[in-house]
Parts: structure tokens; sequence; C-alpha cells
């Protein structure tokens, strides 16, 4: 038995370097050998060891991708923003390095997006940049490649989806976006190569190619499973303040009844309550109210509150701070007639989400 | 598909493997005497057959990537005009393939798990495992296959073994 012979063949098998990337196997154009070896021998005695033939096949590329959201919830944003911001990662699981043709779009409209909400915006001037220096974000003027270059086996970019919030957007919009991308073959460095193509028919003696991609996102039109490309969605929701402006009257007395059961009649004190309400999800920032007193009716000096109370749409009389007419003083928040002429002023501040503010002030009605 | 179907699926490829390779000793330029070794591999495909339905194809293996199985068919031959004793074939398993299995009716077979030092029935060797403990050895560890003829091959005769791997 030749010990040695095959002590020598183990060796070398253990030197020679595996040609392999962990996860995604055997890197592409890795020609794997075989030889077998018999030992025998004839009347007792040991024959030399013969060997076979060495046998060889070429290992053949298996075009595998993944495309991936990053971050887990939507982007939000308001109104007329720019350059607004989803990420995304893209994944090279081939045993070969590939570039990658990437494609943006919006979603149709009425679509399912990414985090459960229906499309009903689409972003204008949409992009596409691959993430340069690796920090995870997008760096404007600095990630400009809008393909992925000589990717590796096993190696992931991160890519962004850059576009334009409408100016005509409202509160609640969601632009649903899908980023698809497309194994190309590697063009060299700088150069995008052609998009990668399934070997058909017959096994060729170089290089084949078999795609093993699977299916992509379920909004993006086409993209099934082994055609080489693969996608994923993201989401823009648009956050924004929407006010709606309430105004109730009550009045409080007349010169002949009193505060029973007082009527709208020459001399009568009126009280105006202004409830400004934000259904939106984002806080209204510095809000005016603005409000000409009527016609035939004369302002009530001191009569302004701000930061009333009451409920619903309703103010409750004599709560809230006490304002004087003028505009001055420290963190004064009303005036009349002093900022618009004839108008009661109120400067209310931020209004959260979701909450309310109230003005009141007074008028009697002209003789 | 069931264990067994594909065990008779896989033995109508040796078959026909086997007799690929035996047209193949035709052609071979003879040597003096002595054994002869010959060395292939195929894969199994799938078609569509002139059905329609989709049957197995044993090829050669030419489309090969991550996963795929191959198995090898080494055929020998005693060439010599003497019977040859204690003939013992052995292949060393590729490096970036993982050993499944042999294939087919063989001779008494064995294999190693430690670069060829020792051979020995699968079930009965074991390796260090991860945490440095003792193991039993599994077809993945495997490093080398060994077939052991059990009489002498007399001149002229000849045979096949063949086994399954995976590309890693």
């Amino acid at each position: 038995m030749s010990m040695n012979h095959l002590k020598y063949l183990a060796a070398i098998l253990l030197l020679l370097g595996v040609q392999q990337a962990q996860a995604v196997g055997t890197l592409q154009g890795t020609s794997i050998g075989n030889t077998a070896i018999v030992d025998y021998a004839v009347s007792g005695v040991n024959q030399p060891d013969v060997s076979s033939n060495t046998v060889s096949f070429l290992v053949d590329r298996r075009i595998n991708l993944t495309v991936a959201e990053v971050g887990g919830v939507a982007t939000n944003v308001i109104p007329g923003a720019t350059d607004q911001v989803t990420t995304f990662t893209v994944t090279n699981s081939t045993n070969g390095t590939q570039d990658f043709r990437l494609v943006p779009s919006n979603d149709t409209s009425g679509a399912g997006t990414a985090f459960n909400d229906t499309d009903d915006l689409n972003v204008t001037i949409i992009r596409v940049f691959v993430d340069s220096n690796g920090n995870g974000t997008y760096d404007s003027g600095v990630d400009t490649a809008t393909f992925i270059d000589e990717l590796g086996p096993d190696q992931t970019r991160t890519v962004f989806i850059v576009g334009n919030i409408p100016g005509t957007a409202v509160n609640d919009n969601t632009a649903g976006v899908t980023l698809r991308a497309f194994a190309a073959n590697s063009g060299g460095v700088g150069a995008l190569g052609a998009d990668a193509t399934q070997t058909a028919g017959a096994d060729t003696a170089a290089v084949d190619t078999v795609f093993g991609d699977p299916v992509g996102a379920p909004n993006t039109t086409g993209d099934a499973a082994r055609d080489g490309s693969h996608s994923d969605d993201d989401e823009y929701d648009v956050v924004s303040a929407a006010l709606t402006v309430s105004k109730s009257v009550v009045v409080i007395s007349d010169p002949f009844n009193g505060t029973t059961n007082p009527k709208a009649i020459p001399g009568a004190v009126i009280e105006y309550c202004v409830d400004i309400n934000n259904t939106g999800a984002s806080q209204a920032d510095s809000i005016v109210i603005t409000d000409a007193i009527p016609a035939n009716t004369t302002f009530d000096p001191g009569s302004i509150r701000v930061a009333a109370a009451g409920a619903g749409t309703a103010c409750t009389s004599g709560s809230g701070t006490a304002e004087d007419d003028d505009a001055a003083g420290v963190g004064d928040a009303g005036d009349y007639n002093v900022t618009t002429a004839g108008a009661v002023t109120v400067r209310g501040g931020n209004i959260a989400a979701a909450a309310r503010y109230k003005a009141l002030f007074r008028v009697t009605i002209n003789n | 598909m069931s264990a067994k179907r594909g065990l008779n699926m896989v033995a109508n490829s040796l078959r026909l493997a086997l007799a690929a390779s035996a047209l193949l000793w035709f052609g071979a330029a003879h040597a003096a005497g002595g054994l002869q070794l010959s060395n292939q591999v195929f894969q199994e495909i799938e078609v569509i057959g002139a059905d329609g339905k989709p049957e197995h194809k044993t090829v050669p293996a030419a489309m090969v990537v991550p996963g795929t199985e191959v198995f090898y068919v080494i055929s020998y031959r005693n060439t010599g005009d003497k019977p040859a004793d204690n003939v013992a074939i052995t292949n060393p398993v590729p490096a970036e393939l993982e050993y499944v299995s042999v294939l087919g009716p063989a001779p008494a077979n064995l294999v190693s798990v430690d670069g060829g030092k020792q051979y020995g029935a699968l079930a009965s060797l074991s390796v260090a495992g991860a945490n440095g403990k003792s193991r039993p050895a599994e077809a993945a560890d495997v490093t080398h296959v060994r077939w052991m003829l059990n009489a002498a091959l007399p001149p002229g005769a000849g045979g096949s073994v063949s086994f399954k791997a995976r590309l890693k």
C-alpha cells in the first residue's frame, strides 16, 4: 500500500486554498478537477500506483441578489420638501462579482404600500444614488453614483431613493416607492455592464449563468422569480398640520334682560369664541388669528382672552388669560386695532397635533 | 420525491453512465499491461420529455453551480496478463465538493475523514467537534473514498465504482 503517495497527495490538497466565499459557495469560473488512484499487487509484488485521467468541470455562475428596505418605518415628510430620502440595501448573493443596474419608481395609485397604507401621491424628480462612503446617510454631491459597481460575492451596498414632495400634498398622503435592482455583468471598474442573461439551451464549456433570485416586492410589476432582478418597497408619509377654524357667538347681556335670556339687540354685549383645531399629524407653528369686528359693533376694551378653555368648538366664558388691547408688553399675545385696523389679533404660538387653541373677545351692538 | 424513487433514478443514471464508460474503453489506447483507470463526472438534469412531462436525464457535468450534485464514475480494467490482487481504488474528494454517498452496488467501501491517514466505514469513524469533543463523523467530513475489491481481478476483467458529491 503506497501510504506515502497518499499522504503526499493529501498534504497537497490541504495546502491548496479552497476558493470559496462562505455563503454564496464556490466562485464561478473555478475549475474542479478529480483524479482517482489504484493500488494493487501482482503475484504478491506491489505494483506502482496507477492514476486515472483528471476529469474537470467549470463552476458556473448562479445569479442571486436581495433588495431590502432599511429602517422598518416610513419616512415622514412635509409638503414641498425636496430631496427626501428612503433607504435600501442591495446584497449580492451571486458566486461572483456583479454590477447592479438600479431603477427607482413611484408605486401605482391605489396600491398597498410598504407599511400598509394606500398609495395616493407620487414624489417628483425621483432619483437613485449609491452610498459612496458607507455612512448610511444620503450626502448630496458626494453620493453621486447611480449604479452599483463591482459588488463582490456576499457584499452589500446601501442605496437611496431621493425625491421631492409636491407642495400640494396634504397631511396623510402616502407616496409608495420601489427600488428594483438588475444583476449586470461586471463591466470593469467605473462602467456598468450589460444586464446578465441566463444561458439558454445546451451547457457550454465556458462559465454559464443560471438565475436563482426569488420574486420581488408585491408592488413591482414583472419582478418574477429567476429573472435576474429583485426589488423592495418603501414609503413617504406626508405629515402636516391641518387647521379647522370655528367661530361661535353667545349673547352675554342686553340693556333690558340683563344676563337672563339676553337678546341680540342694540346695546347687547356679544361674546365671540374662535376655536382653532389642528387635526393634522404635525405641529402648527406661530399661528396668528385675525378677526375683524362686525359692522355696527364696538369692540369691548379689555375683553380679549387668549388660551381659553371649552368643550368641542365652544369656549368657556371667562376662561383663559386676559389681554390688554395694545401690542406692547412681554409676550403680548393679543391686541385690538394695532396689528390690524378694526380687528382683534391673537398670537396663539404653536398648536400641537390633535390640539386646539381658543380665544375670546366681546363687542357691543351699536345703538 | 421519495428516497427510494431517487435511488432508482440514480441507479438508472448509473447504468447509463456505466454503458457510456464501457464505450470509452474500446476507444482507449491500451498500455502494455496492468490496471487502467478512467474517471468521469455526470450530473442529473430535468428536461421536458416528448410527452410534455418532466423527466431526468444524465449528462456530463457542465452546468454546475453551488448546491448542484454531481457523481463520479471510476472505471477500472485489468489490461495485464496476470490477476491483480488487493486492488484498492482511492478517490480524494475535491476540496470544493462535499461527499454525499457512494452509488450503486460497490465492493467494500471505506472512507477517510482525516485526510487519508485512516480508513473505515463512515459509521465507525469520529471527528473532533467544534467544541473539541469527539462526535460521530458525517458525510460532509469525508476527505477520501476508497473501494477494495474482495477478490483478485482476472486479466481482462473490470468494473466501475461511483460516488456522489455536492458543490459547496
